[in-house]
């Protein structure tokens, strides 16, 4: 089952609607013949197959037997779409509880994280999904007001730690400035992928199950999320049986080349949580940059392609050299990227740098120096690139 | 007493000897000048001015000295002005002042209100330039379109190290960089900080 909606999906990508139905009914016909079909569907199937033209051709002449050949592979592509709602239904529940475990839970785990070609970085994060019992209660009347506690800790070279307390994240760097911001979560422990609704993802989407394995000793379910269309990596989730935590994140490219990889080594649920509450509430914390909201002049230029289910989420000014560059946030959930736009051109004029899932890629177009930052293929920031355009002065 | 013109020349010389020290050596004749000198206010005012002569002359004298009776300017002003611009009487009085509400100032976490004290309002501008998030490892240029031969190396960072805070100036003792060099930096320099930019702007809109 599972590897037939691989296929089915590859196969979705090509974009032949017509040939992904029929190849479907095959492999489902391959995968269940004795108890869902009958002999004679079978026969029916493959002298349906050559050609649909054909069939219409012969519809006037033998009505009776061609009535059948058309009601069985409707009847069976009625079923294959039953079975893959049902799968994806799965798949998008398992994601959500999840998303959910992720952000309730207390756990601690050690895990380790490694971009394509680099070396790997190991931490220990620590989770407290509730600090008090009135959180608990908000969360599930679904209010968005966190009150989860949470503590990264850097475990080689300096030793960085990244605290997450009312909302507010603090960075602690023995080698450089300490500083807090607004933000109710520690990226740095699991990617932007993890923390979605994916029922609203499932416009853009498709989520796979792959079957079951075994990762940091534990047994957990592999989910692949990948893109509809092919402007975007993919991530493979292991998701552990019992608690629905992410035990392990792949980020593989449309080579299926692993480009970055979170795993998880150990997985504590019994660590102490009131010393670690005592540790953050005691804490000093470093200053808290705050914003305020400034409007910037990219107005003047506009993103005439966007990949499907991205949205501006900011629009600000930087200021560099005593001149500003125009700078907009967009993402669609799981992956994000920035478009900058400056009045100082770049020589070469093209630039590319790629670090495990980021691309970096700056042109000029239009006497303006444009960069684009982001976690998507280069092909999908070239053409980002490519359509921008000056709004014509009204 | 009025005296004779002749009378007063030879009081203001006397005067003048006084304060030379040059005084006659007649007892009784100098006590009787002294009780005039005291006595006689026109004498005063000769006896200032002499000293203020001989100080001008002297080259010792003040300014203020000039501004002859600062004393008496004074004490008139402060008796007409008043310098506070409020009568006295509209002081509020001691029991009707509000007493800041101390249960109100406490929040019920009083280290966060002292954190909100002591955050920084920075515009969005120049956010990105105060932090150092990401760690870029191993940055390279990739070639693009471009004939030119002269690739811009850059330094690479060792992993784990965090790199500079962004926009910094060239190290002194560093040998002048050349107009090349500088453009290239600020290109790398732009880069660094949008990567930062980029990584802080995920962190400050997560959803």
């Amino acid at each position: 089952m599972n590897l037939f909606v691989i296929i089915n999906n590859r196969l979705s990508h090509k974009g032949a609607d017509k040939n992904r139905l029929i190849i479907g009914q095959r492999l489902i016909n391959l995968f269940f013949p004795p108890y869902f079909t009958n002999h004679n569907r079978l026969n029916h199937i493959t002298t349906y197959q050559p050609n649909q033209n054909k069939v219409a051709k012969t519809l006037p002449r033998k009505q009776g037997k061609t009535l059948l050949t058309l009601f069985f592979p409707l009847l069976s592509l009625l079923f294959s779409s039953v079975c893959l709602a049902t799968d994806t239904d799965d798949a998008i529940n398992l994601l959500n509880k999840m998303n959910n475990a992720v952000q309730t839970q207390n756990y601690q785990i050690n895990f380790i994280t490694q971009d394509k070609n680099q070396y790997v970085t190991t931490f220990e994060y620590s989770h407290i999904g509730a600090t008090t019992p009135e959180s608990l209660i908000h969360r599930n009347s679904n209010v968005k007001n966190n009150d989860a506690a949470a503590h990264l800790l850097y475990l080689e070279g300096p030793a960085k730690e990244i605290i997450l307390h009312h909302n507010i994240t603090s960075y602690f760097q023995p080698d450089s400035a300490s500083f807090s911001i607004t933000s109710p979560r520690i990226v740095e422990a699991f990617p932007d992928v993890i923390y979605n609704d994916f029922k609203q993802l499932a416009n853009t989407y498709d989520f796979i199950l792959l079957g079951k394995t075994r990762t940091a000793n534990r047994s957990v379910q592999l989910i692949r999320i990948i893109a509809k269309d092919k402007d975007r990596y993919n991530y493979v989730v292991w998701i552990d049986d019992e608690t629905y935590l992410p035990l392990r994140i792949d980020l593989i490219d449309l080579n299926n080349e692993l480009l970055q990889q979170m795993k998880v080594v150990e997985f504590n649920q019994n660590f102490d949580k009131k010393k670690l509450l005592n540790y953050i509430d005691n804490r000093t914390y470093p200053i808290l940059l705050a914003i305020e909201k400034k409007n910037n002049n990219l107005d003047e230029w506009q993103l005439t392609w966007l990949p499907t289910g991205f949205k501006e989420i900011a629009a600000y000014n930087i200021s560099f050299y005593n001149s500003d560059i125009a700078t907009k946030l967009f993402s669609d959930g799981v992956f994000s990227f920035t478009v900058n736009i400056s009045d100082e051109q770049t020589t070469p004029t093209n630039q590319l740098i790629q670090q495990g899932g980021r691309t970096i890629f700056s042109t000029n177009l239009n006497k303006k120096n444009i960069i684009i930052i982001g976690n998507l293929p280069l092909t999908t920031i070239e053409r980002i690139a490519q359509n921008i355009t000056e709004k014509s002065p009204s | 007493m009025q005296l004779t013109m002749q009378e007063e020349q030879k009081q203001n010389e006397t005067l003048s000897s006084l304060m030379d020290g040059e005084l006659i050596n007649d007892k009784f004749t100098d006590d009787r000048f002294l009780q005039t000198i005291t006595e006689d206010e026109r004498l005063h005012a000769c006896w200032h001015r002499y000293h203020i002569a001989r100080d001008a002359m002297q080259g010792n004298l003040h300014s203020c000295s000039l501004t002859l009776d600062i004393e008496s300017a004074v004490a008139q002003s402060i008796a007409n002005d008043n310098l506070y611009g409020v009568p006295a009487t509209d002081q509020p009085a001691i029991a009707n002042v509000e007493m800041p509400n101390l249960n109100s100032l406490k929040s019920p976490n009083l280290f966060w209100a002292h954190l909100k004290e002591m955050a920084i309002r920075t515009s969005q501008v120049g956010l990105a330039a105060c932090v150092t998030l990401a760690i870029i490892a191993g940055v390279q240029y990739h070639q693009g379109q471009s004939n030119d031969s002269h690739a811009p190396i850059l330094n690479t960072v060792p992993i784990g190290v965090n790199v500079a805070p962004v926009g910094g100036i060239a190290q002194p003792g560093e040998q002048q960089p050349s107009e090349q060099q500088l453009f290239e930096k600020r290109q790398y320099d732009k880069i660094r900080l949008l990567v930062q930019d980029y990584e802080l702007q995920k962190r400050l809109n997560t959803h």
